[in-house]
């Protein structure tokens, strides 16, 4: 069937549209961090010149690099010789002198494969390969030169190959968590949603916490339109894992489904998740509010400067949500050894607190908001 | 009057650093919001933009008088983009930390009458996101800031009618993704 183009999106309309996209706004502070960068570092000519005279001039020589490239003279010596007759097979990479190019004969397979590591990790890719390549042909039982193999050819995009490493390595090490996890990563990468998710729950068989499989079955019911699920997977993943921007991407996935259980709060210049059911109380064991109050505690004892504001909401019931507060502050003095009396401060109102999310509304029966003094802007709170 | 871009790259290079300054407000919020579209995190566009103004820093004395200022920054910009975007894709793999690149956001399934000029806005903003790094910018300099064509070419390293050629195909794949949207 033909695809239509929706009338609202003629080519004057998009121009139209994309002149008014919204713009996001540079952190204030930008300018003066990079000019502080930049008045750190000497200038570009001096730093070579001072860097001519403190740098030891070294000199290595490789001996697996010194045979690649006697290797490589002779072989294009020869090559050029009988190329015409060759080339088809040889552009194919399944000659197995391409290898002698690269590959001292007899050379020690470990050494093969240190030298094909090295290489990947410094970001020489297609360099990388070849050595890889060989340990893999000389070993294919060994998971580990398979799953470098793997690494490999994803850095240099064969997805297949890349597959085929890992499903050898697997081969011989089912268990292997590195291997189950980035043939996960491979499959959803080609869009193989299923195949990923069945990868990435052999994965939490064996790790319950891995990180990438847990937020990835995220990604992948999301995909799949399977909200339900999406929502029990970041929930999943939360249990496990509150910091670093994937916990935050998370959290932003599960509150656009309109699921508030975790949230995330600003408290000075640390963005923190925490799990809202918990601090409320209302999880199904005492333990997970006490994490929620020993990672506040901790902020509080770290920080000296830091001053909580800690607001609390309730439809209909001031008292609740004023006993609700108070019970969140003696928590907290309990955990600390009451040494932040005065930096805890309290509010609480009698109203659904209302939040928004994907640019919806949504109002919460029963909600808390916590922020550190300095974003503290309200003149309505009351104070205990 | 205002000072030109290129008398300030001059001043820079006569020693006085801070006026490089004013090219960093002049330019930081464009380049910012380039590392946006790319990272889709602030914390990561705030570091890619200060590397880009740094590297630019230390490049300095290799820009050629003959191109604009910004056509040579923003290039910079677009190559330490395309670089990073690398290393995530790497990381992903050697890390085992999840794709950086996320699928977008599912859309809503209404029909397109009914779709407020806010929403459609949201969509096209997330259908730019689905397309590649050279084809999203060369939309956003063009209808978003009203760069002139040259501009765009001195930028891409390509011929005004080379530009006009993909400007014609991005805005048609732009379209493509957003039809194919409605029509699910």
């Amino acid at each position: 069937m033909p695809e239509q183009i929706d009338q609202h999106y003629t080519t004057d309309k998009l121009k139209e549209l994309l002149h008014k996209l919204p713009e996001e706004k540079e952190p204030p502070y930008l300018t003066h961090r990079i000019m502080r960068q930049i008045e750190e570092k000497p200038s570009s000519l001096l730093r070579q010149i001072t860097r001519l005279f403190t740098t030891p001039r070294t000199f290595t020589l490789h001996p697996i690099r010194l045979a690649a490239g006697v290797t490589a003279l002779g072989l294009a010596f020869w090559m050029g010789l009988t190329l015409n007759s060759q080339n088809a097979s040889f552009l194919q990479g399944n000659d197995p002198r391409q290898k002698l190019s690269v590959v001292e004969a007899g050379a020690d397979i470990q050494e093969i494969f240190q030298q094909g590591r090295h290489l990947l990790v410094a970001g020489q890719r297609e360099e990388a390969l070849p050595y890889l390549q060989e340990a893999g042909r000389l070993v294919p039982e060994n998971p580990e030169y398979a799953y470098y193999e793997g690494l490999a050819y994803q850095a240099t995009d064969n997805l297949e190959l890349e597959r085929a490493s890992y499903q050898r390595g697997l081969a011989h090490a089912s268990d292997a968590l590195p291997l189950l996890l980035n043939l996960g990563h491979n499959f959803l990468e080609s869009g193989e949603l299923d195949a990923a998710l069945t990868q990435y729950e052999a994965v939490l068989t064996l790790n319950p916490q891995e990180s990438a499989a847990l937020y990835n079955k995220g990604l992948i019911y999301r995909e799949k339109g399977q909200r339900n699920e999406e929502r029990e997977a970041w929930k999943q993943y939360l249990t496990h894992h509150r910091s670093g921007k994937w916990a935050g991407r998370a959290v932003s996935h599960l509150n656009n489904l309109g699921d508030f259980s975790y949230r995330s709060y600003q408290l000075g210049n640390r963005r923190i998740v925490f799990s809202h059911q918990a601090l409320l109380g209302e999880s199904n064991s005492p333990d997970d509010r006490d994490r929620e109050i020993r990672t506040l505690a901790l902020l509080l004892l770290e920080n000296p400067n830091l001053d909580l504001n800690i607001v609390t909401f309730q439809e209909k019931d001031s008292e609740s949500a004023k006993s609700q507060a108070q019970e969140l502050k003696n928590l907290l003095l309990a955990a600390t050894g009451k040494k932040v009396q005065s930096r805890i401060r309290l509010s609480w109102f009698g109203e659904a607190e209302t939040v928004t999310a994907n640019t919806n509304p949504y109002h919460l029966t029963k909600g808390i908001l916590i922020f550190a003094n300095k974003e503290m802007g309200t003149t309505e709170e009351k104070q205990i | 009057m205002e000072q030109t871009d290129e008398s300030i790259v001059s001043q820079v290079l006569q020693g006085d650093t801070q006026a490089f300054e004013i090219l960093i407000c002049r330019y930081q919020n464009q380049i910012y919001n380039l590392m946006y579209r790319c990272s889709r995190s602030p914390e990561d566009a705030a570091d890619l933009t200060q590397d880009v103004f740094c590297k630019t820093f230390e490049k300095l004395n290799h820009f050629q008088r003959k191109r604009s200022f910004f056509s040579w920054l923003y290039t910079l910009s677009m190559n330490h983009a395309r670089d990073w975007l690398r290393k995530q894709k790497r990381q992903v793999q050697e890390t085992s930390f999840p794709p950086t690149q996320e699928p977008t956001q599912q859309r809503q399934k209404s029909p397109v009458e009914q779709v407020e000029d806010q929403e459609r806005m949201d969509l096209v903003t997330q259908a730019m996101m689905t397309l590649p790094l050279e084809k999203r910018e060369l939309l956003m300099l063009r209808y978003h800031y009203d760069h002139s064509i040259t501009e765009l070419a001195e930028i891409f390293e390509l011929t005004p009618s080379a530009v006009k050629m993909r400007l014609h195909r991005s805005l048609a794949e732009l379209q493509k993704r957003l039809g194919g949207d409605t029509n699910a």
